[in-house]
């Protein structure tokens, strides 16, 4: 009789507890968040975290999990996640070949860009922007399949410290930029640093020489043409040899990459001038422990690449989307959810924290950091913001000629090719790319 | 009544039964993506497909001179690495085992230490080491050779992949070391002592008793450098990328530069078939030449 009440009185509690848990698990199932997932290289984890945090404090009923990489491992991962179809909901996208590799698992977005910004809602990214966001579509193909969160422009950091100590003007001119550099050279400084080695700095690099000397071919070739035998063309090739004979570029460059080798030197102080862009601006709000000379950038200042033909102007600028988004066909089964983080990522509360950290200038025009600036910083700032409308795009279109222009950077510089050779290999990729209908 | 016979049926399959997961482990990630390996090396991938283009890659291999730069760097890092290596590691062996008597512990570690840092440190610091204006081999160079311009150790085409065959030199041979340290551990004592009896001195005593003696490791070492070579990617990577120009491009990091660069998976898959022949290729002629000798035979001993 006692046991057959022990028995009784142990399974009530097991039911009761059943219950208890059955209807905990039900409510918690009803209000429970949905989950948005995002993969990136960009911005930096430790922004991407502030982005999410103002997030979801906007939008409890919405949870981003966040997966960010270095670039290195992140396309990897991005290709081998599409070939397994695991994609998340929203992937970092670079413009042009990264975005069209993806477009097959992307979603377009133009309806979703006209309901959140209205119909103009193209007028509202810079030229270059959004030149850059449908490059390499289809012809006829006007779909937009990914959405810039940052902008960039690239031109001549330089210190302004070593300037000054050793009475050092900002050069114009190609003759001005060796005599510079001698100078520089002679004080123990490494006077213009460029990571030769660095596919995308070197592509930069050429658009600086080559959109002064044949803009309209630059971006001709920008999207497959081959116009890369043009003269203007060879005369940037032969002023990029000239940088190198000239004693301008560092001796050894071309074993050498612009990150981290080139930037934590120019950190410390031990360059004159560096190809960086407007992401460098970002060095102000890393956390310590940091350089001195970085420290709101104050020993750091800006100018164009000086003009390499006699009479001619300094480059123009140029630039384009730093990082874009792009929502999966994965992020169907909760489209609103993604839709909201994607809307908030270009032009909301995750956009103003990423600009907070100074990560990059917002593609989204109408943007920028409301955190106090120093005098210099907001001059470096509001600068960029004013020129980026008027950037030219930097991004080639094609990886395959775009590696074969770095191979022959390469092969110029280190004197396998003459300037003439080198072109005339990159334009015989690209005729093989225009045959090939790549 | 024999234990098979009293165990019927299941005597008869149960050593099968056992073997059962290692060949599907083996199945699943050795034997099936080779086999798929190959196949797309047959067909233009995309992401979202494939299309049959049967030996059009293979026929590629033939224009294509950054595969042909990266193949024959491939053959140069087995050749300069494995020769490197074996001669630094015996005789550092030698120097250690027989001329030290005390600290031997100590160098044990200190030359086995690189093989445990992990490329990517190696990397920061050879490019560090060798970079010109700021780089302590730089230093050296202009401390000893003041009048001579400072070679581009890593910036020069023609330098570069022997600079990097350096690198992995630095690190492997502590590995060859050790090995050769086991080797002659197991030489017998008695085989030493009958040898400086009769007045062997250090030249002949290493170059006459030992090394044909080593030979099982000589046998060892030459196969796992051959497979550690041809595997090389971190450090290629990590310190050049492959260039400048392509010029230190080796097999496995061409791979990547087609694969995951310019997005042509199926030539990618090309090239690593062709390195996977390659390694069968080398290590079957080596077991072939070298049959199953990677014990010390009686004959040898005696």
């Amino acid at each position: 009789m006692r046991k057959s009440a022990w028995w009784q009185r142990v399974s009530l509690w097991c039911a009761a507890a059943a219950v208890a848990g059955a209807s905990w698990a039900g409510s918690a199932a009803a209000s429970s968040p949905v989950t948005v997932t995002l993969w990136s290289w960009s911005p930096l984890s430790t922004t991407m975290q502030k982005m999410v945090a103002a997030f979801e404090k906007a939008h409890p009923g919405i949870v981003i999990k966040p997966q960010i990489q270095p670039s290195s491992t992140y396309w990897t991962s991005l290709k081998a996640a599409a070939a397994s179809g695991t994609l998340p909901d929203i992937i970092g996208l670079s413009a042009g070949v990264n975005t069209q590799l993806y477009r097959p698992f992307l979603q377009p977005l133009n309806s979703f860009a006209a309901r959140s910004w209205g119909s103009n809602w193209r007028s509202r990214f810079p030229l270059a922007v959004d030149h850059q966001m449908l490059l390499g579509n289809p012809k006829g193909n006007h779909n937009v399949y990914m959405l810039p969160e940052e902008a960039e422009v690239l031109n001549v950091w330089y210190n302004r410290q070593i300037f000054k100590k050793l009475h050092l003007a900002i050069p114009r001119t190609l003759p001005q930029l060796v005599k510079v550099s001698r100078a520089l050279d002679k004080a123990g400084y490494i006077a213009f640093f460029q990571g030769a080695e660095a596919a995308n700095f070197d592509q930069w690099m050429f658009m600086e020489l080559a959109d002064q000397t044949d803009q309209t071919g630059m971006l001709e070739a920008q999207i497959g043409k081959p116009t890369w035998t043009q003269p203007g063309m060879v005369r940037a090739m032969a002023a990029w040899k000239q940088l190198f004979t000239d004693g301008v570029i560092q001796q050894g460059a071309l074993g050498q990459f612009q990150y981290p080798t080139g930037a934590n030197l120019f950190a410390a102080g031990r360059v004159g001038m560096m190809l960086l862009g407007s992401w460098w601006l970002q060095e102000a709000e890393l956390p310590p422990p940091q350089p001195a000379e970085v420290k709101n950038l104050q020993a750091f200042g800006t100018f164009p690449f000086p003009a390499i033909t006699p009479g001619g102007h300094p480059s123009p600028y140029i630039g384009g989307i730093d990082v874009g988004f792009g929502l999966t066909k994965a992020a169907k089964a909760h489209e609103a959810a993604a839709e909201a983080v994607l809307k908030s990522i270009v032009s909301g509360r995750m956009e103003q924290q990423a600009l907070n950290t100074l990560n990059d200038l917002p593609a989204f025009a109408g943007f920028k950091p409301t955190i106090p600036l120093t005098r210099h910083l907001n001059a470096l700032y509001t600068r960029y913001l004013k020129i980026l409308p008027h950037t030219i795009s930097h991004e080639i279109g094609n990886p395959v000629i775009g590696q074969a222009l770095v191979n022959a950077m390469q092969g110029v510089a280190s004197g396998k090719l003459t300037p003439s050779q080198g072109m005339a290999s990159v334009n015989a990729v690209a005729i093989q790319q225009e045959k090939s209908g790549s | 009544m024999p234990l098979n016979r009293r165990r019927g049926s299941w005597g008869r399959f149960s050593g099968l039964v056992y073997v059962v997961p290692a060949v599907a482990v083996f199945g699943l990630f050795t034997a099936f993506p080779l086999v798929e390996n190959v196949l797309w090396s047959f067909y233009h991938v995309t992401l979202t497909g494939k299309d049959f283009i049967g030996t059009a890659h293979y026929r590629q291999l033939g224009s294509d001179p950054v595969f042909q730069t990266a193949l024959v760097n491939s053959l140069l890092w087995i050749v300069l690495t494995i020769a490197a290596q074996m001669t630094l590691g015996y005789g550092l062996a030698l120097l250690v085992e027989d001329h030290l008597v005390f600290g031997r512990g100590f160098f044990r570690t200190l030359f086995f230490v690189p093989m445990v840092i992990t490329p990517s440190i190696i990397s920061i610091v050879f490019t560090t080491l060798y970079a010109p204006s700021y780089g302590a081999v730089y230093g050296l160079w202009e401390a000893l050779l003041p009048n001579l311009p400072f070679p581009g150790l890593l910036s020069d085409p023609n330098l570069v992949t022997f600079t990097l065959i350096g690198v992995n030199v630095w690190q492997w041979t502590g590995f060859f070391f050790l090995l050769y340290v086991a080797g002659l551990s197991q030489i017998p004592v008695e085989v030493r002592e009958a040898a400086r009896v009769d007045g062997a001195g250090f030249v002949p005593l290493s170059t006459r008793v030992y090394l044909p003696m080593l030979r099982p490791t000589h046998l060892t070492l030459l196969l796992l450098g051959t497979v550690q070579a041809l595997q090389q990617f971190p450090l290629v990577y990590l310190i050049t990328g492959g260039g400048p120009d392509n010029a230190s491009q080796i097999l496995g990091t061409d791979i990547f530069q087609e694969g995951f660069i310019l997005n042509h998976l199926g030539y990618a898959s090309t090239i690593a078939t062709v390195l996977l022949i390659l390694a069968l290729v080398l290590v079957v002629l080596q077991l072939r030449l070298f049959g199953g000798r990677f014990t010390v035979s009686q004959r040898t001993l005696e």
